[in-house]
């Protein structure tokens, strides 16, 4: 580990890493600070450039561009009560009260420092975990990695939010896209359409540029053109920051290590944290009635938890391959072009680069504390720049991005599809993650089922042949069964209750 | 678009068994146990179920007299004006798409940005500002810093 340790550090203070880092986090801050912009979507569209970096700046821009935008997303939520990403939507009105009194440097001030702590200490976790986990996975072999991707699925479905149904068609939409091009095992084209194109698969690049930019493209032209905003001056952050730590450490290392936790739970990512950590944040709380009305704790709490999942979600990325949030997804396949495919054995052949990533989240988020404030002055210009301006040069990016990738306006097409779909999905309360944890799982998990029934001549039990497998395996099996019997549980017990109360009222 | 429970489950009926029915004609390799077919049919089977239970759920719904409607469109798509602007997000890409190779990227480009914000109503200054600045600045990032050849035409023949 120490000399992985001094390569990362010669590796990262370079000139042109440290330009990347400084770069992205300006361009992170930006995008975020954007209404309807996500942190997603900042990095589907940097992806383009970062295949011509080398795989240290390409990494680090990724790490940082994440970084800042999740926080950046605050500021508009505290400043128009508009979220910038989903991540800050569950203290939007926290801080947005606490501005309406005139407290905004309160409400950003905590959530600037808690965000910057709360992403440190995400690293440092990150660090302590990987290396631990990786430990235990060098002795997986495809039997454990095919529960590790349906134990990802699965819980990508629960996590996910709303109808489980629901989030079940998004991840099948997924695995189907996963499907098409040509068949690993016998060499047979799938899906394709006669298409050559498509023998590859679906480039999953356009495809997340197309679910996440073009879709809000087309969502913003219909509905919020208009929208103005206007945003009163700022004052001096710097001494609600010392407070808000002097106050409230216990609260942000408790909801760091929650939210790291969540992070690395494959489908929930910095905006479920936030939400988690929020309403324990009331419940433990010593003044549980101030919330809701304008009150820093729960914004400590969200604010440290959303930056310290950003961290958590490498953690299976980075050991298993299996992405922990869809950033992460985008950063596998930036990963492999690069030729370092992630498994537990990461730490030997490529310890120099993880360290390096470990580093460039530590930059991020020291430089986050002086970029952030900057961002914070700046921010009235940034959201008065109209949106007929700037949904075409999204849009535009989104097409150079995806032709850039494989050189082919093909791609362009494959992103125009996929936004549409995706445009679709969300207008049917069809969650979008559990269809991206699909298309990056779904090879995943096809690959390592061939590899098992090659090696047990078909029999089927044996993915429960090894004590690992076996165990993962339970956990898979009993979720699908609480997932498909919880319904119709629930339903009978209504029907029970309902019969009970019907008998007691006389007709 | 939204679509109530019953289309929506319709259409994820249809979905998996067309995918089934595609799955099956892939040729079976002997001595493999799960060929290329195995796990469409399983993604197909999963559309299928997942509209059954759509379907379960709407019927249930309208015998309580709880029934969402068929299809509901959202109030921002009923405006002429919006519908006009997605179209013309879509066709925009569209055409680029087509005539970025007959017409080298800088005109392409050129063309999409003017006709995009036009529709956005953007003003003429800004209009022109963007179409005649972006598409050398990102020519030039692309081929030079990035390296990635763009498609050339008329205007590139002639510059560079």
């Amino acid at each position: 580990m120490p000399e992985a340790l001094a390569a990362a550090l010669t590796s990262v203070f370079t000139v042109e890493v440290l330009l990347t880092i400084f770069l992205s986090a300006l361009y992170g801050l930006f995008v975020g600070s954007i209404p309807g912009l996500t942190a997603t979507m900042s990095v589907a569209l940097l992806v383009p450039i970062t295949f011509f970096l080398d795989p240290v700046p390409a990494v680090a821009a990724i790490v940082t561009t994440t970084a800042t935008a999740i926080f950046a997303g605050d500021i508009p939520g505290a400043l128009l009560r508009i979220p910038g990403t989903p991540a800050s939507a569950a203290y939007v009105d926290e801080a947005f009260i606490l501005t309406q009194r005139g407290e905004s440097e309160k409400a950003l001030g905590a959530s600037l420092v808690t965000a910057a702590i709360g992403g440190i200490i995400g690293v440092l976790l990150l660090t302590l975990f990987a290396n631990q986990l990786a430990g235990v996975a060098v002795r997986f072999s495809s039997m454990e990695y095919f529960w590790l991707g349906c134990l990802g699925l699965t819980s990508a479905v629960m996590v996910s939010g709303g109808s489980v149904v629901r989030s079940a068609l998004s991840l099948l939409i997924g695995l189907m896209i996963s499907t098409v091009g040509i068949d690993i095992a016998t060499g047979h084209p799938r899906f394709t359409f006669g298409e050559i194109d498509l023998l590859d698969g679906v480039s999953f690049i356009p495809a997340m540029i197309g679910m996440f930019a073009l879709s809000q493209v087309l969502r913003t032209v219909t509905t919020d053109l208009q929208t103005e905003s206007r945003v009163a001056p700022i004052g001096s952050l710097f001494g609600y920051m010392v407070g808000t730590v002097r106050r409230y450490w216990l609260n942000i290392m408790r909801s760091s290590l929650l939210g790291n936790v969540l992070g690395a739970l494959p489908g929930a990512g910095a905006d479920i944290a936030a939400w988690i950590a929020y309403s324990l944040s009331k419940r433990f709380s010593k003044k549980p009635e101030k919330f809701g009305k304008g009150y820093e704790e729960g914004i400590v709490d969200a604010g440290s938890a959303n930056n310290s999942a950003v961290a958590g979600a490498w953690t299976p990325a980075l050991v298993f391959g299996i992405p922990g949030d869809s950033v992460t997804a985008i950063a596998i396949g930036v990963l492999m072009l690069k030729g370092i495919t992630p498994s537990p054995r990461v730490f030997q052949t490529d310890g120099d680069l993880i360290y390096a990533i470990f580093l460039a989240f530590i930059i991020a988020n020291l430089l986050l504390l002086p970029l952030g404030s900057l961002a914070i002055r700046l921010a009235r210009h940034v959201l008065t720049i109209p949106k007929r301006v700037l949904m075409p040069l999204i849009l535009v990016f989104s097409i150079l991005g995806a032709f850039a990738v494989d050189n082919t306006t093909f791609s362009i097409g494959i992103m125009l599809v996929l936004g549409l779909l995706a445009y679709f999905m969300e207008s049917n309360d069809i969650p979008i993650a559990p269809a991206i944890l699909g298309i990056v799982l779904g090879k995943v998990i096809e690959k390592n089922f061939l590899i098992t029934m090659i090696k047990t001549e078909g029999d089927l039990l044996g993915f429960f042949s090894r004590p690992i497998a076996a165990g993962l395996g339970a956990v898979t099996v009993a979720l699908w069964l609480y997932l498909c019997l919880a319904p119709l549980i629930r339903a009978a017990r209504n029907k029970s209750k309902r019969n009970h109360s019907e008998s007691e009222t006389p007709s | 678009m939204k679509l109530g429970d019953l289309p929506l489950g319709l259409l994820a009926g249809l979905v998996g068994l067309a995918i089934i029915l595609e799955a099956v004609s892939f040729p079976v390799m002997a001595g493999m146990a799960y060929g290329p077919e195995f796990f469409p049919i399983i993604i197909g089977i999963g559309f299928c179920l997942c509209g059954l239970v759509l379907i379960a759920a709407d019927l249930r719904a309208r015998l309580a007299g709880t029934a969402a409607p068929v299809l509901t469109i959202e109030p921002a798509l009923r405006r002429r004006k919006a519908l006009l602007r997605a179209g013309a997000v879509v066709i925009g890409t569209v055409a680029f798409i087509a005539l970025v190779k007959p017409l080298g990227f800088l005109l392409a480009l050129a063309l999409l940005l003017v006709f995009l914000l036009r529709v956005l109503a953007a003003g003429w200054t800004i209009t022109l500002a963007l179409a005649l600045g972006l598409p050398f600045a990102l020519h030039f990032g692309f081929t030079w810093l990035l390296r990635v050849p763009l498609p050339r035409g008329l205007i590139e023949t002639l510059l560079f």
